[in-house]
């Protein structure tokens, strides 16, 4: 009789949880619902339709140089890009965080403009700010650097929309560091440097790498921001998604698509490896 | 090695945390720093860290001048309430961290520090978790590791601040215990903060009482509590009740019974008299007066008996006065509710009215 008892709750479905609260099963329904209408329907057109390519017809597309020149200068700027204003976002974010300031609450505010602002507004502000004759353009051109029209100018719009993504990441841990470990740090003889790169940084990695992989699928994805400070000059500063748009206005359907699944599938990549990395990197934190 | 702090002030955001405290630890000592929140407690152990900085007074360890000295060069051993433990780091790279971070010309080879390493896991009884990381152990484990971490770079002075403070009843017993063995077996001077006079009493050579960011008392426990120095150490330390008494001719007197037991020296006039339970024989209504006790008894009526561990605890009413005593009640005494009882004093000890 024990025997039957004990056996009867095994043969419930495996996924259903008897939990206190109802509703696991309509949430889960709704969920993977609109997530099928949202994400997976259309990325099923879109392959579909890359798929009237045909092998060869990606062995083509891959083997413009004019593509290749794209895909290097999406994914090359945006790497270096998201680095940068992940380093940049952790500075910010500590000093937000950890100090009081006259104009803190404000800046802090303004971390945020990026996200909000229209990107084709951000593209002309940084446009007109770094051409030649713009406000820091002008001197630097002086000087004889030239930020805009090339991938220089790409990478200052990408780190410009990164940013917001690398500081508000960060923040909440940075704010969660207890100052006693910096104490303890210094009580056990560290010097400040030893302190921030041994005690404060590695908390912070897994947050920091999700920022990094936030900035870097937004710079990837960047169309309105970068094409007025790029000069989308083909081989040269012309990006990925720049060269989908013109593909699609010669009525090159499949071409554009082709490019669409190559940028996506490197994307995911991307993103795979950072979160294999962040994984590693909480377990090595020891609090999974 | 002995710490010497004199006259130090502190003040935060114009709070008065410190006002001119001085005090000497004796080499080797195990002092606690007793006193309710926001007494200074806290701060005059991050001053004497080097995690404060006050604004007058100094700092000596032994002979050297450590006031203008920084955290790092202190060399002081500091224990956290809250562990303070570097969660990335295994239990063994813990303590081995203020051996690491040594310029090259100091730094212990690498099996020195793992053999440090393995002879402090073993004092705390430790041995095996040296490579568990922090959020796999309970945290007296983890106050044991803080512990660890902070004697293994052999400090100056050990200090800790409410190192207990975390950990619930039992635990708390159990490291007591055991602090106090290691502390035996290392013989580093050692100052701890602590807001439970139990774990001071129990635990400390010499207990300084803190209040208002002033040493109130500094003593041994014995003294701290027989011998309260004011008002506030006999209120704050153990069970006391005061009673107003006026003072003539070196004598107490609660209106007309002349109280000769607390044979304090004290100027005439309105005063406290504290009374612990153990200062009060509780007798029967007219009970004889036993030879050799005083004659000045306060009569009173039972609002209350609990029964203790150890004995009953009678809360005693007394006449005329909206104030409430505590005694032992001898064994074989009945002592109902609403009885008529009679206390005689044996002790005791009397402040001015001023000193509250």
């Amino acid at each position: 009789m024990s025997v039957a008892a004990a056996a009867a709750p095994a043969r419930r479905p495996f996924f259903r949880k008897t939990g206190a609260l109802p509703g696991f099963g309509l949430a889960l329904g709704y969920a993977l619902t609109w997530l099928g209408l949202i994400v997976l329907l259309p990325l099923a057109a879109l392959f579909l339709r890359a798929s009237s390519a045909g092998l060869a017809g990606f062995a083509a597309t891959l083997s413009d140089p004019r593509v290749q020149h794209a895909l290097l200068i999406s994914f090359g700027v945006s790497a270096v890009a998201s680095i940068a204003a992940s380093l940049a976002g952790l500075v910010i974010a500590w000093a937000l965080t950890r100090y009081d300031f006259p104009g803190r609450r404000v800046i802090d505010a303004m971390v945020d403009l990026p996200f909000a602002l229209p990107t084709a507004v951000a593209g002309i502000a940084l446009a007109a700010l770094y051409a030649p004759d713009g406000l820091l353009g002008a001197p630097l051109a002086r000087l004889g650097w030239q930020v805009v029209y090339n991938p220089i100018g790409i990478f200052i719009a990408m780190v410009f929309i990164g940013l917001p993504y690398a500081v508000r990441t960060v923040q909440p841990l940075i704010a969660e560091l207890d100052r006693e470990l910096e104490e303890a740090a210094a009580t056990l003889g560290a010097s400040r440097l030893q302190t921030v790169f041994q005690i404060l940084a590695p908390p912070l990695i897994p947050a920091a790498l999700t920022g990094l992989a936030l900035a870097f699928a937004r710079a990837l994805g960047e169309y309105g921001s970068v094409i007025f400070i790029a000069g989308n000059l083909p081989g040269v500063s012309e990006i990925a998604p720049l060269l989908i748009v013109i593909k699609l206005s010669e009525f090159d359907y499949t071409g554009a698509t082709v490019i669409a699944v190559i940028m996506l599938i490197m994307a995911f990549l991307v993103l795979l490896i950072i979160n294999l990395i962040q994984a590693w990197s909480r377990r090595r934190m020891g609090n999974a | 090695m002995d710490i010497r702090v004199t006259d130090l002030a502190k003040e935060f955001g114009g709070a008065r945390a410190l006002r001119g405290v001085s005090l000497h630890v004796r080499s080797g000592e195990l002092m606690a720093l007793l006193g309710p929140s926001g007494s200074g407690k806290t701060t005059l152990l991050r001053i004497i860290a080097g995690l404060e900085t006050a604004e007058r007074g100094s700092v000596f360890f032994g002979d050297t001048d450590a006031t203008r000295l920084s955290v790092q060069q202190r060399h002081v051993g500091f224990v956290f309430q809250h562990y303070a433990l570097f969660r990335h780091m295994t239990v063994a790279d813990n303590i081995a961290y203020g051996l690491r971070v040594r310029r090259r010309s100091e730094r212990p080879s690498r099996a020195a520090i793992s053999a440090r390493v393995e002879e402090l896991l073993a004092l705390m009884q430790l041995e095996g978790y040296g490579g568990r990381h922090p959020a796999q152990l309970s945290g007296g484990q983890k106050q044991r590791v803080a512990l660890a971490r902070a004697l293994a770079v052999d400090p100056r002075v050990l200090l800790l601040d409410e190192p207990f403070g975390a950990l619930d009843a039992k635990v708390r017993k159990d490291l007591r215990a055991w602090l106090r063995q290691i502390h035996a077996q290392t013989g580093h001077t050692t100052v701890f903060v602590t807001h439970d006079q139990d774990e001071a009493l129990e635990l400390a050579d010499r207990v300084a009482i803190l209040n208002s960011g002033r040493i109130e008392q500094v003593g041994a426990p014995d003294e701290i509590h027989e011998q309260p120095a004011s008002a506030f150490v006999a209120s704050f330390v153990g069970d006391a009740a005061r009673v107003p008494v006026r003072v003539l001719g070196g004598k107490a007197m609660f209106g007309e019974t002349v109280l000769e037991a607390p044979g304090q020296a004290m100027a005439d006039g309105a005063g406290w008299l504290w009374l612990r339970p153990y200062d009060l024989r509780l007798t029967g209504k007219g009970a004889a007066v036993v030879a050799g006790e005083p004659a000045g008894k306060l009569d009173g009526v039972i609002v209350g008996v609990r029964r203790t561990a150890n004995g009953r605890r009678v809360e005693v009413r007394l006449q005329d006065l909206d104030v409430i005593v505590e005694a032992d009640a001898p064994a074989g005494l009945s002592c109902g509710h609403g009885e008529q009882v009679s206390l005689a004093v044996l002790g005791g000890r009397i402040f001015p009215d001023n000193a509250k």
